[in-house]
């Protein structure tokens, strides 16, 4: 049996080796063999191999034991349809393709071969070894295959959840290559091998939606895990400065700080963050920012904050607010701005290349103290997510695509919610926005009548989004120093005389009549309707 | 050229999604039915100057595309200006 000890023969010569050992007219003689066989291959420490060899010993006591040898017998009669598979394989399968996947193989059947280690004590064959090691690949193999013949429903559906949690393993954690190319060519394997369990098998279908979950949740941990930490250093950091109007002590410092806190251990902040959270209630809008604008390069940091910024936070970057963060815990929607208004403000002062970081600087000379307040708790926050961000795009790099950024937000904000809806959450959130946005590209792109770059249409959106940010505060400040909480016309046409659009020469109306539709002209323009009577009222 | 215009006139303002984002960012003011009619007035204002800057910008370089440089340094002009 000196073949029996080569580990180095290849599976196509083990597996014929093995069928020629095993006839299907001498259950005895196969016993003989098949232990033989079974203490020869099994070559590895598992335990279930250690089972068999210790069964294996026994039986040679029993040989003249009837039942045995009937249960064995059996045993290899139901080989015979096993063997025919494994004839199959032999015909259909390439020898690359046998050998890659054994590895994935030993280790999903593992379970599966526990369980019924009970029936198949006769056989060997079944090996369920979890290292993956060249010496016993043929073997695995081998074992593996036989194993998948025999019983292929249990073992495809064992396949089918193992695989799954691989695919997500690997993509989690860009596992080793071992993993992932097993795991595909195990898939290519079974595909080829066995054609007809394959249709049954919903395997591939069930894939994507395991990985998602799987990722929702490690995403979920790692949020967790870096915004406590953050806080915790903001805490340390600005608890001496002062709420300051000062731009300039602004602006330094903050950027000073912000980039110390950015490049301090994330732990603290996690821990920060998770108190933050656990103080103020939705924060999830937060969660999206950090990781856009940290991971990556100014290029897609800028489509990034554009899709930030698309979510309307307040645009006030106030430094002073991050400056002075921690002793505001507002509420959460307050909160949600200035984050979102803080994040728009590291995004400036990081890249420093952003002119609306700049221009949001400027507005922050007409931030409201009340808002600074808010916005300090907020800012301090976004640097956390920044770091969550960062380490969410670590782990999850194919996900920062720039299409993708405004996904990023609506997913983060779920992500504590409810890890499921993350599948699916973003989508609501997105579409109108986005829809709107795009009408809003489309028109520019009318109005230039030149062809539109998809890249510059980011970058539109970015200076949309700042635009309305500004728009909003300047329309705020305006109905705070008529002392009302409302905005009315006035306001707005007290903006657009601001703005140049409307002169002496050129009112409003004449503007309204010029751009828009008929029927909010007729919305907007109050005009006289019969019986001394007024529409829109006056 | 009409038919564009047509297009683009015939859209409908998303006051839904103006109302949304306005009502994001501040949450205390409160809206007039007409107003988001003015401020979609107001982006198409915005966006028309815009373009018009952007496309002076590439006309600058000599390039028959919009490009994202075109349309950054064209706004740096235009917020400035819409700044209020």
């Amino acid at each position: 049996m000196a073949f029996l000890y080569e580990n180095e023969g290849t599976t196509r010569t083990l597996l014929h080796q093995v069928l020629e050992m095993h006839p299907l007219s001498s259950p005895i003689s196969t016993n003989n063999r098949s232990r033989s066989c079974t203490e020869s291959l099994f070559a590895s420490s598992d335990t279930t191999l250690r089972k068999r060899k210790k069964t294996a010993p026994v039986q040679p006591k029993d040989t003249g034991g009837t039942d045995q040898h009937f249960v064995e017998h059996y045993d290899l009669l139901e080989k015979g349809t096993p063997r025919i598979l494994l004839k199959k394989i032999l015909q259909t399968a390439s020898e690359d393709s046998v050998l890659v996947p054994v590895l994935m193989n030993s280790q999903e059947p593992v379970p599966v071969e526990l369980q019924e280690e009970s029936k198949w004590n006769s056989l060997e064959l079944q090996l369920p070894e979890p290292e993956p090691s060249a010496s016993l690949a043929p073997e695995l193999l081998i074992h593996s295959r036989r194993k998948r013949c025999l019983r292929v429903s249990e073992f495809e559906q064992e396949v089918d959840q193992g695989l799954a949690v691989s695919s997500d393993l690997t993509g989690e954690k860009r596992a080793s290559a071992n993993k992932s190319s097993m795991s595909r060519s195990f898939n290519l394997t079974l595909a080829t091998v066995i054609p007809p369990e394959s249709v049954e098998r919903p395997g591939l279908a069930r894939r994507p939606q395991i990985r998602k979950k799987v990722d929702m949740e490690a995403f979920e941990h790692g949020l967790k895990d870096i915004p406590l930490t953050l806080l915790s250093d903001r805490c340390s950091n600005h608890s001496t400065t002062p709420v300051d109007g000062a731009r300039s002590f602004q602006s330094s410092p903050y950027s000073l700080r912000f980039r110390k806190s950015l490049t301090k251990d994330q732990q603290p902040r996690a821990t920060t963050y998770q108190a933050n959270q656990r103080k103020k209630g939705p924060r999830r809008a937060i969660k999206s920012w950090p990781k856009s604008p940290l991971q990556n390069q100014p290029p897609s940091a800028n489509s990034m904050s554009i899709r930030r910024q698309a979510r309307p936070w307040t645009g006030r970057p106030s430094q002073n607010s991050y400056l002075s963060a921690y002793s505001v815990l507002a509420t959460s929607n307050i909160s949600r701005e200035a984050v979102a208004k803080s994040d728009v403000v590291y995004q400036g002062e990081e890249e420093e290349e952003r002119l609306m970081v700049d221009q949001a600087e400027e507005s922050e000379e007409d931030t409201e103290t009340p808002q600074r307040a808010v916005v300090s708790e907020l800012s301090m926050k976004t640097p956390e997510f920044l770091q969550a961000k960062r380490h969410r795009s670590f782990s999850q790099p194919a996900s920062l695509a720039p299409p993708n950024i405004v996904l990023l937000p609506s997913k983060l904000t779920q992500a504590k919610c409810a890890p499921k809806r993350c599948a699916t959450g973003p989508r609501q959130p997105r579409d109108p926005d986005k829809a709107s946005l795009d009408h809003y590209c489309k028109v520019f792109s009318y109005y230039a009548k030149m062809p539109v770059e998809k890249s510059a249409s980011k970058t539109l959106v970015k200076c949309l989004d700042q635009y309305f940010r500004t728009l909003c505060d300047d329309l705020e400040t305006f109905a705070h120093h008529a002392g009302r909480k409302t905005v009315l016309l006035d306001d707005l046409e007290l903006l657009m005389r601001r703005q140049g659009l409307v002169t002496d020469e050129v009112s409003l109306y004449v503007l309204v009549e010029r751009h828009l539709p008929l029927e909010y002209r007729r919305l907007l323009i109050p005009c006289a309707a019969s019986g001394n009577s007024v529409f829109p009222a006056g | 050229m009409a038919a564009a215009a047509a297009r683009v006139l015939k859209r409908k303002a998303p006051r839904g999604f103006l109302k949304r984002l306005i009502k994001r960012q501040k949450p205390q003011l409160h809206f007039r039915s007409g107003l988001d009619l003015l401020v979609h007035l107001n982006c198409l204002l915005f966006l028309h100057r815009l373009a018009e800057e952007t496309r002076m910008q590439a006309f600058q370089n000599k390039s028959k595309i919009i490009k994202e440089k075109h349309i950054c340094s064209a706004a740096k002009v235009i917020l400035k200006k819409s700044r209020g």
